[in-house]
């Protein structure tokens, strides 16, 4: 009886490695290149990275192997990833926005100069000027490398405009209006999701934009300015003032419901970059919705050809795997990845012309246009500036300050002093 | 005469309250199996725009993707193996570290039965930092084993709490008239005390393979790799672009991952009943 | 646990598998989170020591003590609802003659279901536009002062958040109370009835009393799982509206692997171990003094 116990002892252990299984796999002469990245399964740009790597695979007579963990979820993503790194464990490609905590993985001297590789292998002039600028952190310079380029508008509802006589506002003040109006006559406004907090916190970074290009947060963020300066105030009056305008409960309304409402027609505006361009493709195509962008302040210093654009969250390179086989894979991407993104009805950061074969609809032509149009300045999101720790408080309550729980004094002392605390740390 | 008729009308009222409550919690209870099925009939715009009604034109478009993918099935062969796993190590463990503590003489007995009860009590998030270092210096990210770890441990608590106070109902007799007959203390286990526990095993069975089969935290930081992911980590493939979430596909993924739980449930329930009408638990 | 075997090696073949995965899965994450919570860590480069820092931070933490006090209704919340419910339901089965199978299994439902789901679910109930089931039961009742939107508003979202995690296990203890109730011998509330007692005074004075240990067992795994209550907060609200409905766990979360302070994170974490060591020390002092 004893020997029959220990031998289920021993089995159990035993099975252990058996269940741990794959964890040993086998030395061969295949490079394999691992990308950690967020981007939805499927996808435009997974499967475009997919096709390309299949390819290059192929042509290296499969010898060499791209490995893609994607976690689309971004904040999964980021605790993952952080994990990886705390643990020593960094792939060989990973993808990041040029936050601080990417600044203090640059100066960990983990990452690679991107924009310096560009330069060196004379590419930096194939990609659309503000796509690459996105990635920039203040001082210049570029560790990451763009696979999307995105502007941001609002879509607004024709049918509702058209009833309420309104027109398409063009400053920041008509907008406002054109929203009393909407709430005055029982129509909700804007829809608003609150539950991933960026949209929300987009409309916290539209004033001071429009008076100061990205120079206020820059400051905020280094400490040099303070959130209750009268540009500051002017921002929390502006959220104060939109949010009464944003569905009931839009804190705790996610993604897809706000869509849905302002599809519906049940919310008359809704604040959502050209990715989604598919998702309104039908209402667009039956004049249904259509978009404005960003208005202006009469008094400002940004165009109506400036506003927020975004390319994305980019692609980083381990500076201490980031070898020949790697370089030779990236510039085969960069070779390659504008035609075929685009040929999905994408917009490339890469500049590329359109292939003949594909129909593109008017809605990408316009939008096309649009970014073509793209004046020098951009508005910057202010989670990309922020330290990770203001960055939670500053999304944690901006709810709370557009839903007109939070006083605008409360508000500052609270960034002042996560500023003040976890800034240049 | 008349009183009896009071007391028989009584009766009868407090039989239809009685049913009219049981009814309206199971409704409560059943209502979100409905509403997942019904969701994942849906297409995400109608989902978001009309959570409650029936869906307006059933499809089971949703399905038809999830299982086209194919990635699921392979989802499902992890979550498998992990909750088997774990459950198997959890209840071998337990059971025999429930029987060494409360049967066996032994002055460490007390301390080593805080110690483990003391693990009930622990958050199991800040395992993942640690853990997390650990496992990659050994190379085992991404396994199986990674996931039933953590898993087991911090199962053993309570399971080992279960057994200690089911066997103490074992009156020690038994075991002296087997020692006396001759029986070693690996045959009075298996022979005497784990026939007794089956009702123990069945509770513990049933508990954990649910919690386990839907745990995210654990399976969220240990699992990168498609190869290795779980059904709850599967759920999260649907989302999309800047957090936009296709709910639909979702709650077809999740009708078709309750399913294994929901079978397993319903099988172990006949065993829960049967065992109980034998009434064997006693002390 | 007065044992009988006495068998050096057999106890340790049935004891050292158990005692070898519980040091390695939660023993040594435990210490190493308290040598964590010692110093200070942004998860790259040296981790600085910095002694006391992080619990002085800790106690002058407006946001940590908000999410203590949150932390305390919602196990009130949970507990009661686990508990009360989950018992009293118990106890009505018993008196089903019919169909109690059945039943019990369709209760027992929600636990199987993922969060992910029982997140969005609520969600949906839980909000105005569109007018989510909450909402429109409460308009049906008459209460329509009462609709709101109540995740997003800071006076009802801690609730709003408990409800679901109550819900969720309430047929878990039911479970679990019913097959305790079930087990007690039939004779002796049988000779209490001839005895002339009623049914209600049974079950106070009798039925109850006997299952004592398993109510105490499920009080310390309801209130101990409360206080670590996770999962839900953290897909409904994420802790919010602000820090509304910000429990201990979602913010030593957060800290660690948000804001990337993993020392503050593993302080407020020893906090909570600490804080659930002290629950269960009250709950069997109660216990013991319940049984003189």
């Amino acid at each position: 009886m004893k020997r029959l116990f220990l031998f289920a002892i021993i089995s159990i252990l035993m099975l252990m490695p058996v269940m741990a299984g794959g964890a040993s796999e086998e030395e061969s002469d295949v490079t394999t290149v691992t990308w950690f990245a967020s981007r939805p399964l499927g996808g435009e740009i997974d499967t475009t990275m997919r096709e390309i790597a299949e390819r290059y695979s192929q042509e290296h007579g499969g010898k060499w192997v791209l490995e893609i963990e994607t976690t689309a979820d971004r904040p999964s993503y980021l605790q993952r990833l952080r994990t990886l790194i705390a643990g020593n464990n960094m792939p060989d490609i990973i993808d990041i926005d040029a936050d601080p905590y990417c600044q203090s993985l640059v100066d960990a001297g983990l990452l690679v100069d991107v924009k310096q590789f560009l330069i060196d292998e004379g590419r930096y002039d194939d990609y659309q000027e503000t796509a690459l600028r996105y990635q920039e952190f203040t001082d210049g310079s570029m560790y990451t490398l763009p696979l999307e380029y995105h502007i941001e508008m609002i879509w607004y509802r024709k049918d509702i405009f058209a009833q309420y006589g309104l027109d398409v506002p063009q400053t920041m003040e008509e907008w406002l209006d054109v929203c009393k109006t909407l709430s005055e006559n029982g129509i909700t406004p804007i829809a608003v999701d609150g539950v991933d907090r960026w949209p929300v916190l987009r409309y916290m970074a539209m004033i001071p934009f429009r008076y100061s290009g990205n120079d206020y947060i820059i400051a905020l963020r280094d400490g040099k300015a303070s959130m209750g300066d009268p540009l500051g105030r002017q921002a929390i009056e502006f959220v104060q003032e939109i949010g009464q305008y944003f569905n009931e409960g839009f804190a705790a309304t996610d993604y897809a419901t706000a869509q849905s409402m302002f599809l519906n027609g049940q919310a008359a505006m809704y604040y959502i970059g050209d990715w989604e361009q598919n998702a309104m493709l039908e209402a667009y195509e039956a004049g249904l919705v259509d978009y404005f962008l960003l208005p202006t302040a009469p008094d400002g210093t940004t165009g109506a050809n400036e506003y927020c654009a975004n390319s994305g969250i980019g692609m980083a390179f381990n500076a201490e795997t980031f070898d020949e086989k790697t370089k030779d894979f990236i510039l085969y991407v960069i070779e390659n990845y504008g035609e075929i993104y685009a040929s999905k009805m994408q917009m490339s950061p890469l500049k590329v012309d359109l292939p003949e074969d594909v129909e593109f609809t008017d809605l990408y032509y316009r939008i096309a246009e649009d970014m073509d149009n793209f004046g020098p300045a951009f508005m910057k999101p202010w989670d990309t500036y922020l330290d990770s720790a203001t960055n939670t408080i500053m999304q944690d309550n901006i709810l709370l300050l557009a839903s007109g729980d939070m006083s605008a004094e409360d508000f500052i002392s609270l960034i002042d002093s996560s500023i003040a605390a976890n800034a240049n740390k | 005469m008349r009183d009896n008729e009071v007391y028989k009308k009584l009766a009868i009222l407090k039989k239809v309250v009685f049913a009219i409550v049981i009814i309206l919690f199971l409704l409560i209870q059943v209502y979100p199996v409905f509403w997942v099925f019904m969701a994942s009939l849906k297409p995400t715009v109608e989902l978001s725009a009309s959570p409650f009604s029936l869906p307006s034109a059933p499809t089971f478009e949703n399905f038809i993707k999830v299982i086209k993918e194919g990635k699921i099935w392979g989802y499902m062969i992890n979550s498998v193996k992990v909750t088997g796993g774990s459950l198997i190590l959890i209840m071998a463990l337990s059971s025999m570290a429930g029987y060494a503590l409360s049967k066996f003489v032994s002055r460490f007995n007390n301390a080593l039965y805080s110690f483990f009860t003391f693990g009930i009590m622990i958050p199991v998030q800040i395992t993942l930092i640690p853990l997390f270092i650990f496992y990659s210096r050994m190379d085992i990210l991404n396994t199986s084993f990674s996931l039933i770890l953590p898993q087991v441990g911090f199962a053993l608590p309570l399971s080992i709490m279960m057994f200690v106070s089911f066997f103490t109902f074992v009156p020690n007799e038994l075991i002296e008239a087997a020692t006396i007959d001759g029986c070693t203390p690996y045959g009075i286990f298996v022979k005497i005390i784990l026939p007794l526990a089956k009702n123990t095993f069945v509770t513990i069975a049933s508990m954990y393979s649910i919690l386990i089969w839907n745990d995210f935290i654990f399976a969220n930081t240990f699992i990168s790799k498609d190869s290795a992911k779980t059904v709850a980590m599967g759920l999260k493939d649907y989302v999309g672009a800047f957090g936009n979430v296709d709910w639909g596909l979702t709650f077809a993924a999740i009708t078709i991952s309750i399913l294994p739980p929901m079978i397993v449930y319903f099988a172990l329930n006949k065993h829960v009943t049967a065992g109980m009408s034998a009434g064997a638990v006693k002390g | 646990m007065k044992g009988i075997i006495k068998n050096k090696v057999a106890y340790l073949v049935f004891l050292l598998p158990a005692l070898l995965f519980y040091l390695f899965a939660v023993f040594y994450p435990i210490i190493d989170s308290i040598r964590l919570s010692f110093v200070s860590w942004g998860g790259i480069g040296p981790q600085k020591y910095v002694g006391f820092d992080n619990y002085i931070r800790l106690f002058s933490d407006s946001v940590m003590w908000e999410s203590f006090f949150n932390n305390l209704v919602y196990v009130v919340i949970v507990v009661s609802m686990q508990l009360l419910i989950g018992l009293l339901f118990a106890v009505l089965l018993t008196y089903m003659q019919k169909n109690v199978t059945i039943v019990k299994t369709l209760y027992y439902i929600p636990c199987i279901i993922t969060t992910v789901a029982v997140g969005q679910m609520f969600r949906s109930m839980y909000a105005t536009q569109p007018m989510g089931l909450f909402n429109i039961v409460l308009s049906a009742l008459g209460l329509g002062d009462l609709v709101r939107s109540w995740l997003a508003d800071v006076d009802t979202v801690l609730v709003a958040v408990s409800l679901p995690e109550g819900w969720r296990f309430t047929g878990m203890y039911m479970v679990i109370y019913y097959a305790a109730l079930i087990s007690i011998d039939t004779e002796v509330s049988e000779a209490a009835i001839i005895d002339g007692a009623s049914k209600w005074k049974t079950l106070w004075k009798i039925k109850l009393p006997m299952i004592k240990p398993v109510i105490l067992l499920t009080l310390t795994m309801c209130i101990t799982g409360a206080l670590r209550g996770f999962d839900i907060p953290y897909l409904l609200t994420n802790g919010g509206p602000g820090n509304a409905s910000e429990l201990m766990s979602t913010y030593m979360y957060k800290q660690a692997f948000s804001s990337l302070q993993f020392g503050y994170g593993s302080a407020i974490a020893v906090f909570i171990i600490v804080e659930s060591i002290i629950a269960v020390i009250i709950l069997r002092l109660v216990g013991r003094r319940g049984e003189k």
